[in-house]
């Protein structure tokens, strides 16, 4: 009865919203915006956004059509301001990192000025072209699909809910593997996962070796696939495991869910490849609200190329700053991103890094401006963790062509 | 409210005044002015907030010098106190900002994505100075300006030909 009563008055509620400032544009607002949905707004929407913001999507509203986009006007204005979306970008001012994303500075001053401005419709009738909900797998059809055994089942007094499911891969050979994704099941609720390989209990190290990190999936990105000499090992008799991060919106809270996503396995072709090697590097315990500039260094013992960055532990809203210092004291960015919460990914290099041994990695964590925004918007300042932490991320490296192992 | 758009109303202004002397310029063929005719920046005295002295100017150090002085139009409003009347300058230099487009043919060997990068933040945070002006609150309005501030100096930066290490 609680959960229903609950239920009934967020949906008024959000339907309220979703009316009134449709109500308030069209009676009240002086449109001062040089910029209009239907002409400059909804195609940045459609291809910047359109993979979550839209209906069935995993994002908390479309923003596809003008009905569904203008209740979220204030929204977006806060979300574009303080940087927090599009999510998961980095800074292609330093290192290059593969799809970086961020929004132009013209976009971006577009979906301002409009949704700031009045929100104008403009020309082309009453309804913009039509976008459905693409759910596929962007690299194309995988070659190994690892099915779940059975669906997942989100309780509906949960909002947000993690599972894990296991797979036996079913390989008989080693293979190198230069992708993986996740085709969620229900788009709508699956937010993020993990995919690992699970290392059989006391085998091998003795269970010290942490469990293999293979992919770090999140809605409306592009599996990253290796195309260079570099492949992820999967052994023989793999059981992957997918630890599935569930988050319902507004439209589904208090509703039972499930879920049934699916692992596609890309292989690599060619037999000469060389295993991509995650290195951890953690700091000493930083305090809870990281606010001074902190930062911490790990050397490479051996020649490498470096691939990736994959935050892993890091508090909410610090900016991290990746380099490289080789021996000879030459510096070479690698990256630089604002970790927030949830959008952990893997960032790809867009060319691997040749180190000599004895580079230096060097990380440097500063907060970012998310208490400004915070204050400036007047929602509560981010939440820090209870108490210092280590922070702790991986670079994935793979041995150079010296090092190289076939199969 | 209606003083929020009023102010609205007063940006929209500014644009169809550059826009209107776009059209005048081009319609009586007047010739754009060069470098050397820059508007130059105004004296101490000369009142704040006047829109953009015609058109956005032609030329890369016109343009940047109209960047650097809507920069000091932000500054002096903010010394006086004058919180609320922010927004013209900042939203004037984001114009400026973003006109630069056109002159990415100027930019120093690699200093395409330092350009992206700034452009995207002087946007960001020229309407965050939009909304922390409307607050009134001192402490948020220096604190978005210095973010403002680094993000037009990095624009700046991206055209000068003895590179500076990003930030």
């Amino acid at each position: 009865m609680k959960t229903a009563l609950r239920g009934l008055t967020f949906s008024a509620v959000a339907l309220l919203a979703a009316m009134l400032p449709v109500e308030r544009a069209a009676a009240h607002k002086p449109i001062t915006s040089r910029h209009t949905y239907n002409h400059d707004v909804f195609p940045i929407f459609r291809d910047r956004c359109s993979r979550c913001h839209v209906r069935d999507g995993v994002a908390p509203m479309s923003l596809v059509t003008y009905e569904d986009a203008i209740p979220w006007a204030q929204s977006l204005q806060t979300e574009l301001i303080g940087g927090t979306m599009p999510p998961a970008t980095a800074d292609i001012g330093y290192g290059a990192i593969k799809h970086a994303q961020p929004l132009a500075g013209k976009d971006l001053d577009v979906i301002l000025d409009w949704a700031t401005g009045g929100s104008p419709r403009g020309p082309g009738g009453e309804a913009s072209p039509t976008v459905t909900l693409k759910n596929d797998w962007p690299l194309g059809a995988p070659d190994l699909v690892l099915r779940p055994p059975s669906e997942v089942k989100v309780p509906p007094d949960k909002t947000e809910f993690t599972q894990e499911f296991a797979v036996a891969s079913g390989i008989s050979q080693p293979r190198w593997v230069r992708a993986i994704d996740l085709l969620p099941g229900t788009p709508a609720i699956v937010r993020s996962a993990l995919i690992y390989i699970k290392r059989p209990v006391g085998s091998g190290d003795g269970g010290v070796t942490p469990d293999r990190v293979l992919a770090r999936w999140l809605p409306g990105q592009n599996p990253e696939s290796l195309d260079g000499h570099a492949a992820l090992d999967l052994p023989a008799g793999a059981v992957i495991v997918a630890r599935v991060h569930y988050k319902k919106t507004w439209q589904f809270e208090g509703k039972p869910m499930s879920d049934r996503s699916t692992i596609g396995i890309y292989f690599a072709s060619g037999s000469s490849k060389r295993p991509l090697t995650a290195i951890p590097l953690t700091s000493a315990p930083v305090p809870a609200s990281a606010g001074p500039t902190f930062s911490f260094s790990r050397s490479l013992e051996t020649d490498a190329e470096l691939l990736a960055v994959e935050p892993d532990q890091v508090p909410p809203n610090v900016t991290l700053r990746v380099e490289a210092v080789r021996p000879d004291g030459s510096h070479a960015a690698i990256a630089r991103f604002t970790v927030r919460p949830d959008w952990n990914r893997r960032y790809l290099l867009e060319q691997p890094l040749l180190l000599p041994r004895g580079t230096r990695i060097e990380v440097t964590g500063t907060s970012d401006d998310s208490s400004l925004m915070a204050a400036a918007f007047g929602f509560p300042t981010p939440l820090a963790a209870s108490a210092p932490a280590p922070v702790r991320l991986a670079i994935d490296i793979c041995a150079t062509s010296d090092g190289a192992s076939h199969r | 409210m209606g003083g929020k758009w009023m102010r609205r109303c007063s940006r929209l202004l500014v644009y169809c005044f550059l826009g209107v002397m776009t059209t005048v310029a081009e319609d009586a063929q007047i010739a754009q002015p060069a470098s050397s005719s820059a508007p130059l920046p105004p004296s101490p005295s000369t009142p704040l907030l006047s829109p953009l002295q015609g058109t956005i100017p032609d030329a890369l150090p016109d343009v940047l010098a109209q960047l650097r002085l809507r920069n000091r139009e932000i500054k002096e409003l903010m010394e006086r106190g004058e919180f609320g009347s922010i927004y013209v300058p900042a939203l004037q230099a984001m114009e400026l900002a973003l006109a630069l487009e056109t002159h990415r043919s100027e930019l120093r060997p690699g200093a395409e994505k330092l350009l992206d990068v700034a452009q995207n933040r002087v946007v960001r945070y020229a309407y965050l100075l939009d909304v922390v002006g409307d607050l009134g609150n001192r402490g948020l309005v220096v604190a978005a300006y210095a973010q403002f501030e680094a993000a037009e100096r990095d624009v700046e930066a991206a055209f000068n030909k003895k590179p500076s290490e990003p930030r």
